[in-house]
């Protein structure tokens, strides 16, 4: 049963965004059909992923594989498996989407087109996250470039220009993968599968070995906001005015960080490993300026950008640390951060928005919308570290491994994210400032009572989640 | 009462073409009716090949088996599509279509010719007259001072590379005509003497089939060219030619010059580049997959070049899956249709995906095959190609292969963010049910190669 749950779970959004791209719009041109299909396709996925978690069980190392024959692959399969890590991203994207669905509500005008491509983009996202052997995560990690690029181009704007250059700029990455990909399989004198689980197997030699590991560890760093290959994460994030959009944006150096984890085993390659300190440098500086511009930002995007991203490399030192141990800690955390994270966009750009119609700074508009102050309040707390979500117990193991294994760069890593807590907090001070509100400001509107219930939703999984990370597992 | 049988298909094609003849001597017929001839002379020549087709038949100057039986079937499918659509432009343009409909049936026949032609006398006929046919296509279609030139810089240079490779045929003499001994006459040859028989057939394909640095011809012809001529450059000969290249090589250019896949991987490269370059270059559709044809047709050489000791299947099927996305694309070029002019610049199908969905997302799959974008059959291609350059450690080429597919992609890029980005501009014209017959039609035989690629052998 499992095996054709894990199919569903992948295939489901597709044909859900079929659904989508066949809704009618109402009569007011606003996709509301589009929406309220992907929100009920989005819940049946979560609820499916959950009965995959319970069939999983909480000590097991992973589900029965399954596949899907394809002629192509080498083997004749495409072939998929979920252990907790796996699961545990899957879910938390399909929450962080479902959020950022919800955010889409208030905007006018048909979003068809960016609903169709973020079924699509789950649909990928799964496959990718679910991916059992190498061919079938390059064809995912392909792919996943493809809703993005639709999804940004939508936007319209400086949209339009921005998503050529991400496509391109990714598409390098996917041709590097491509290119070690081919040449692994090359390497096999029979056409069999080879899964990512013995990647570590592969015994390479000479400059081979450094062609193809190279390939790879660029594949995956060019989706990660690591200096001086941040570039398009940054242009992409400046010009999207769409929540859900800047949601999926940033729901994909997940990738990057997945394949780390993946291919990145305890015992690394030996002609790559040399790399690692360099690499871990280049990480904590481009986290030092993160927090710095964050801290400097005067806009309420460019501190969550900052926040965000200043997490994601967190988790990649802790992918780097030469341990096993802490991915479980990863996948805890990340889920947590995910939710956050997602939760933060939803308020935020409704923030944005009632700011607009502001003449002065945004600051003190929070003393208008007390249900999104409240849910805004919360989810930083949570984000900084506060212990009232699985982010503060599991980061806190992450930070001691990295300590553990290079103090300098572990205490850098400690001052970004204290950094990053003060702007938010400062951040969330200015917003509720009364002192800056001028008068004559009825018309700004709190967030609606539904996404008031989902933030308070959101609350919730991460009390429990602090609580017992597995605590939906039956 | 065999032999009738066997000649039938061949007789379908000969009577639509005097079908055609007729109706235009006799009869007062609209372009519809010459349509209505050349449909059914093509669809019972494919009927009757199909079942009464014997393996014996022509022996030793034809060689008749089940990948030229699917040649011949594909390539009537896509001559059967392209006459239904170009029917609405002869009648929208109000311009005579017979010698249109029989130029089709003369070109069908020597692809049929070609793709089982086991003598070289018979294969430079064949090439002659699809030169011709090319030539008098554009000849015909002139409608401006650019075309005039066109087609006659395009008729000198068929005639320069006719004239080459008639010296080569005439240095073989009749009796290394035939394919499967012509390799044993050249035995004891000198090295100019071989090499002057080599270039004499090596060039006139590669003409043909806009290998660089001979495709100069192919954009210049199709970006002027009217829409059912351009279409009919772009898919018709293309597949019957690399099967008969496929031949010519494996039995006779292999065999007596070694070193010919490395001229391979020169000509291979030279295509992949230029079609790369070519394409990024121009706003006009035609030109960008222009350009992306000689990219393909570089990699398929590649892919002779890798897989030196046979006809391979990959190229065979990456081919055909090139065809395919190609026909997609021209069909979709029908539809790009404003006030009875077709449009064929990127800057005036603004926002075409906002008027037509579901053209525009055809397009965009078969854009994503043809960028070899999994699981789409392109990436089918793409990847046994680039396999084979590994398995045989050209690492470099493969690189090469890759990254200017990485070249191609902006080309594609501009086409999307035209269709489905930009703000709609003008009020396109109502697209036929035809064209959404045929998209439909192509989108499942996509569908059904990637299932299994090997579907389009078993057709």
């Amino acid at each position: 049963m499992a095996e054709y749950l894990l199919l569903i779970v992948i295939l489901l959004p597709f044909i859900g965004g079929l659904f989508v791209a066949a809704s009618h719009n109402g009569d007011d041109g606003v996709s509301r059909n589009a929406a309220n299909v992907a929100v009920w396709v989005v819940c049946c996925n979560i609820l499916l992923i959950l009965k995959l978690f319970s069939l999983l069980g909480v000590d097991q190392n992973g589900l029965q594989t399954a596949y899907l024959p394809w002629v192509v692959a080498p083997g004749g399969l495409l072939s998929f498996c979920a252990d907790i890590l796996s699961l545990m991203i899957v879910l938390s994207i399909h929450i962080a989407v479902l959020i950022g669905v919800f955010s889409l509500r208030d905007s006018c005008g048909s979003q068809k087109g960016v609903l169709f491509f973020s079924q699509l983009f789950l649909c990928i996202t799964s496959g990718f996250f679910l991916a059992a052997d190498l061919f079938t995560f390059y064809v995912f990690f392909v792919l996943m470039i493809v809703p993005l690029f639709m999804q940004i181009g939508f936007c319209g704007g400086a949209g339009r220009k921005t998503a050529t250059r991400f496509f391109l700029y990714n598409a390098w990455g996917a041709f590097l993968l491509l290119m070690s990909v081919v040449a692994i399989y090359a390497l096999q004198d029979q056409k069999a599968t080879i899964y990512i689980e013995n990647i570590s197997e592969i015994k390479l030699s000479g400059n081979f070995a450094i062609f193809v590991w190279s390939g790879v560890f660029l594949a995956f760093v060019l989706r990660l906001p690591v200096w001086p290959f941040h570039y398009w994460i940054s242009s992409v994030n400046t010009v999207i005015k769409n929540p859900l959009v800047f949601t999926s944006v940033n729901l994909m150096p997940i990738s990057g960080l997945y394949g780390f984890i993946r291919f990145w085993p305890a015992v690394l390659p030996e002609e790559i490993a040399a790399l690692v300190p360099v690499f871990e440098v280049l990480c904590v500086m481009t986290m030092l300026y993160l927090a710095f511009s964050g801290y400097s930002s005067t806009g309420l995007r460019d501190k969550l950008f900052s926040y965000i991203f200043i997490y994601y490399l967190l988790y990649l030192l802790g992918v780097f640390s030469p341990t096993d141990v802490l991915k479980q800690n990863i996948a805890y955390s990340l889920f947590a951060f995910l939710l956050v994270a997602s939760g933060l966009i939803m308020i935020v750009f409704h923030i944005d928005k009632e700011s607009e119609k502001l003449q002065n700074s945004a600051n003190g508009i929070l003393c208008l919308q007390p249900k999104a102050a409240f849910s805004y309040a919360i989810l930083i707390l949570a984000g900084v570290g506060f212990p009232v979500s699985a982010l503060f117990w599991n980061n806190f193991v992450i930070v001691s491994e990295i300590l553990n294994t290079n103090v300098g760069i572990g205490s850098i890593a400690v001052f970004t994210m204290l950094l990053a807590a003060i702007f938010l907090l400062q951040n969330l001070y200015d917003l509720r400032d009364k002192s800056c509100m001028l008068p004559g400001q009825e018309k700004i509107y709190d967030i609606d009572n539904l996404r008031f219930v989902v933030s308070t939703i959101v609350m919730i999984v991460l009390f429990l989640s602090f609580i017992k990370p597995l605590w939906f597992v039956y | 009462m065999d032999e009738i049988f066997n000649v039938l298909s061949l007789i379908s094609l000969l009577l639509g073409m005097l079908g055609v003849t007729i109706q235009r001597v006799w009869g007062e017929c609209s372009a519809k009716d010459y349509f209505f001839t050349a449909r059914v002379a093509i669809v019972a020549s494919v009927v009757f090949s199909l079942l009464f087709q014997e393996s014996a038949f022509g022996a030793p100057y034809f060689a008749i088996n089940e990948q030229t039986l699917s040649v011949y079937a594909l390539t009537s499918v896509m001559v059967y599509i392209w006459l239904s659509l170009s029917l609405k432009w002869f009648v929208s343009e109000n311009l005579p279509s017979c010698l249109f409909c029989f130029l089709a049936l003369v070109a069908l026949l020597c692809c049929r010719v070609l793709a089982a032609a086991q003598n070289l006398m018979i294969i430079f006929a064949a090439l002659a007259v699809l030169m011709l046919i090319n030539y008098l296509f554009l000849y015909l279609s002139q409608q401006t001072e650019e075309l005039h030139n066109i087609s006659s810089r395009y008729g000198l240079s068929a005639l320069l590379f006719v004239f080459v490779a008639g010296i080569a045929l005439y240095l073989l003499t009749p009796k290394g005509w035939n394919l499967a001994q012509a390799a044993d006459m050249t035995i004891g040859w000198g090295l100019f003497k071989t090499y002057v028989v080599v270039a004499g057939f090596l060039f006139v394909f590669m003409f043909m089939l806009a290998i660089a640095p001979l495709h100069f011809w192919f954009a210049d012809t199709i970006a002027p060219a009217v829409l059912p001529v351009a279409a009919y450059l772009s898919l018709v000969p293309q597949l019957s030619l690399w099967t008969a290249f496929g031949n010519v090589h494996h039995q006779f250019l292999q065999p007596i010059m070694n070193n010919i896949n490395d001229l391979y991987v020169l000509f291979g490269v030279l295509s992949i580049l230029a079609g790369a370059v070519g394409a990024n270059t121009s706003r006009n559709l035609r030109k960008i997959f222009a350009g992306c044809g000689v990219y393909c047709f570089g990699v398929i050489l590649l892919v002779f070049a890798a897989l030196p000791d046979k006809m391979p299947f990959d190229s065979h099927a990456y081919i055909q899956i090139y065809l395919l996305s190609m026909m997609g694309i021209y069909t979709v070029f029908y539809a790009f249709k404003c006030r009875g002019d077709y449009l064929y610049n990127l800057n005036m199908i603004g926002g075409f995906a906002r008027a037509r969905p579901f053209v525009a997302g055809a397009m965009l799959l078969f854009m994503a095959s043809l960028a070899g974008l999994a699981p789409m059959p392109g990436f089918y291609g793409i990847w046994f190609a680039l396999e084979g350059l590994a398995n045989r450690d050209f690492y470099v080429l493969m690189f090469v292969t890759a990254g200017c597919l990485m070249f191609l992609l902006p080309a594609y890029l501009q086409i999307v963010k035209a269709v489905c980005f930009m703000p709609r501009k003008d009020n396109f014209d109502r697209t036929d049910n035809n064209i959404y017959f045929y998209l439909t039609l192509i989108l499942a035989l996509m569908l059904g190669l990637i299932c299994k690629p090997q579907f389009l052998q078993m057709l």
